[in-house]
């Protein structure tokens, strides 16, 4: 035998069917956010225990941060992102909706100048003449 | 006893490949019962687990930082997933790089005890998981297991021992 025999089951599938989207994607960004840090840790050749002297917490603190579970606080954030010199917090993309919202009422509300302009313009005219 | 080493193909990705283990023939994996005896109770917390895999094996690989190291002998690889540090649910694996994870069984620790010795289940389940560990080793050693590329284990993955 060269590769393993490919295996799968039903409560495998049940359960990777049942992850809802929302919880897919806070998780996704909790482990994102934990690797940014540490790559940055890596890149300045920093350890566990000068990061957490750096940030005033005990070593524990940072193993739980950098585990991808963490609910990190903004202050947390603007802390790390003080004594790191880097930038963390980004705003979000906006969603499609609000997106197309956003546009549409850019929209109309050009549109509806453009009406009262004409509208000023004509009368203006009107007077002129 | 025997082992059989099968890929998850659900978990599985660009960027690790989940394994876990069948043990004596039998029907499922050790991670198939860890998910049957604990998701009744910690629903939450197995969707999590199962996601932070997922996201493991298809975006980040398997960072030394996701894991709790040293939750077997010296060396021997073998770390525990959890779904958030205070819960305590945890399942068992050995990590070998960013790229290979085993899977094992695990269950929850309580908050009243300090070592998972002092839990006869959780004992059994971290005991099976460091065999299995020292085996695969050793086929490795003996050039029996090896890497077929960077992300997948080769060769003989049936592991039969004298016990």
């Amino acid at each position: 035998m060269s590769s393993a025999r490919k295996y799968t089951s039903p409560i495998i599938r049940e359960i990777k069917d049942r992850i809802p989207q929302h919880l897919k994607d806070l998780i996704h960004k909790r482990m994102s956010l934990a690797a940014k840090i540490d790559d940055v840790l890596q890149a300045r050749g920093l350890t566990n225990q000068e990061f957490a002297f750096m940030m005033g917490k005990k070593p524990s603190e940072i193993s739980r941060w950098l585990s991808g579970t963490h609910n990190f606080t903004t202050e947390t954030l603007w802390e790390i992102e003080r004594v790191l010199c880097i930038q963390l917090l980004v705003s979000s993309p906006l969603e499609p909706e609000v997106a197309k919202e956003r546009a549409e009422l850019k929209a109309f509300i050009s549109n509806e100048v453009d009406k009262a302009l004409e509208k000023y313009l004509s009368r203006k005219n009107l007077q002129l003449h | 006893m025997k082992f059989e080493i099968v890929e998850l193909e659900d978990l599985s990705g660009k960027y690790a490949t989940i394994y876990s283990v069948i043990v004596n023939n039998d029907s499922e994996t050790l991670f198939d019962k860890f998910l049957d005896k604990n998701e009744a109770i910690f629903y939450d917390e197995i969707n999590s687990i199962y996601d932070t895999l997922d996201q493991i094996a298809h975006y980040h690989g398997a960072r030394r930082h996701y894991f709790k190291e040293n939750e077997g002998k010296l060396g021997d690889l073998v770390c525990a997933i959890f779904d958030n540090p205070d819960s305590n649910l945890r399942l068992y694996c050995i990590r070998f790089g960013t790229t290979v994870i085993v899977l094992g069984g695990g269950g929850y620790k309580s908050k009243e005890i300090r070592a998972l010795q002092e839990d006869p289940k959780l004992t059994s389940e971290n005991y099976l998981i460091r065999e299995i560990s020292e085996l695969i080793y050793q086929k490795m050693k003996e050039k029996t297991i090896f890497w077929k590329n960077e992300y997948e284990l080769g060769g003989n993955l049936i592991i039969e021992t004298d016990e």
